[in-house]
């Protein structure tokens, strides 16, 4: 067992809302203007009404990534990414619902 | 080092037009983009379509490419040199020089703007050296136990990553971390290390890790979110009756009281006993009536009584 201060603690990516817009594009490299736009279209959904006081979430981050990568390798524009990235997440949920009622069923007949 | 053959790749003919190759590179990437499939095996065939793509879209490249690749399957009886050489070694073959300069020709643009990526392309060579290059981030999949996610746990890791010495080579490089698994991680869930991705190069921020949990299966739980299910096996006289029957759960043995009548399937909640989290996730216990073994003459005869005396038809509702 490793001694407790060589122990990383790490950050989970959350909803937590933490970043601004600011950072959020340094993280992404992209202007602002790329990120509005992805807010605008509903890609990621910061807290906050207006632009000088939005804050984005390690979610966020996740997703705004997720959407250049397809925007890159893919060339869909932002409608087609705030609908990709709806459906990946439905996919997602529904495979987990999927897997978790399986297992169950195994055990009903076991 | 060979030169690979991207129009195989691509599942186009060498005399494709720029249409075409844009056509099933979008079917390509599609059907294997890592955002989009989660199977193995589909990032590197996805990298190896985006490379050869990378080539082939740019008229300067493909030339390129098709002169060394006319070079190369000749064995040095092409008439032309190689791009950005002189004559080829005598006696043949692709040098691995030209293909190395090609490679890195094709892919150093790429690298200098490429830092937030996902690694999925290639990876910053030597002749890279004159940018600042972000590390890239590491995702990495950990299996955690339920158990583990219920109490939080530490987890050593070795990881397999790179560094760049003073001349800006790659240098493989393991690295060994201990890291804590938060209590109440779900699947799917991702931890992010600051800095404990990839290298980065001339300055610029290394990379970040990404652990992404995958919550084990459970010889007993299953999950969905936060919430955990068990199957509860119970006698016909306990869901009959009603009975008070002690049910695992994730923080150890609880009572639970069955209703008199319940039935098979019947979904029972222990609030607040799955995972931990902000919102705490639930236990739901699902019933499972279990027909004993009818062992003995007198297991018998209490079967034959129930028959004799109650009145009960389980397909009522079948119209038969």
């Amino acid at each position: 067992m490793a001694a407790e201060d060589d122990v990383l603690s790490g950050e989970l990516v959350d909803d937590t809302a933490r970043l601004d817009l600011d950072e959020l594009c340094r993280i992404c490299g992209e202007p602002a203007d790329c990120l509005v736009e992805m807010v605008e279209a509903g890609i990621i959904r910061p807290e906050g009404d207006r632009r000088t006081v939005w804050r984005f979430s390690a979610v966020a981050v996740m997703r705004s990534r997720k959407a250049l990568r397809l925007r890159r390798d893919l060339d869909i524009n932002m409608a087609g990414l705030a609908v990709t990235l709806d459906l990946l997440d439905e996919v997602d949920r529904l495979q987990g619902e999927l897997k978790s009622l399986r297992r169950q069923l195994g055990q009903l007949q076991d | 080092m060979q030169l690979k053959d991207y129009y195989a790749i691509l599942g186009v003919a060498e005399t494709a037009s720029a249409d075409d190759i844009k056509k099933a590179y979008r079917q390509l990437a599609r059907e294997h983009h890592p955002d989009l499939n989660k199977g193995d095996g589909s990032a590197d065939r996805f990298k190896e379509v985006g490379e050869a793509y990378e080539v082939l879209k740019d008229p300067a490249k493909r030339k390129e490419y098709d002169e060394l690749r006319t070079y190369g399957s000749r064995q040095g009886e092409a008439s032309r040199p190689p791009p950005g050489q002189g004559a080829g070694p005598a006696g043949g073959g692709l040098d691995e020089a030209d293909l190395e300069d090609f490679l890195q020709s094709i892919f150093r643009q790429r690298h200098a703007g490429d830092g937030a990526g996902e690694g999925a392309r290639g990876r910053a060579g030597p002749g890279a050296a004159r940018f600042a290059i972000p590390g890239e981030d590491i995702h990495y999949r950990i299996g955690v136990t339920l158990e583990d996610s219920h109490a939080g746990a530490t987890r050593s890791l070795s990881l397999q990553t790179h560094r760049f010495d003073e001349a800006g080579h790659v240098l493989p490089d393991t690295r060994n971390l201990n890291v804590r698994i938060p209590k109440g991680v779900v699947d799917g869930q991702k931890i992010r290390l600051k800095g404990q991705g990839g290298a980065g190069f001339g300055g610029a921020p290394d990379g970040d890790l990404y652990l992404e949990v995958e919550l084990l299966p459970h010889a007993r739980f299953t999950v969905e979110g936060r919430d955990v299910s068990l199957v509860l096996p119970v006698a016909p006289w306990e869901a009959g009756l009603g009975a008070t029957v002690k049910v695992p759960t994730l923080g150890g043995p609880v009572n639970l009281a069955i209703k008199p009548g319940a039935q098979s399937g019947q979904r029972l909640r222990l609030a607040g006993r799955g995972l931990p989290g902000p919102t705490p996730g639930d236990q739901y216990v699902v019933l499972k009536i279990v027909m004993p073994k009818v062992a003995t003459d007198a297991d018998r005869a209490l079967l034959e009584q129930m028959r004799e005396q109650m009145s009960f038809d389980p397909r009522a509702t079948l119209g038969v």
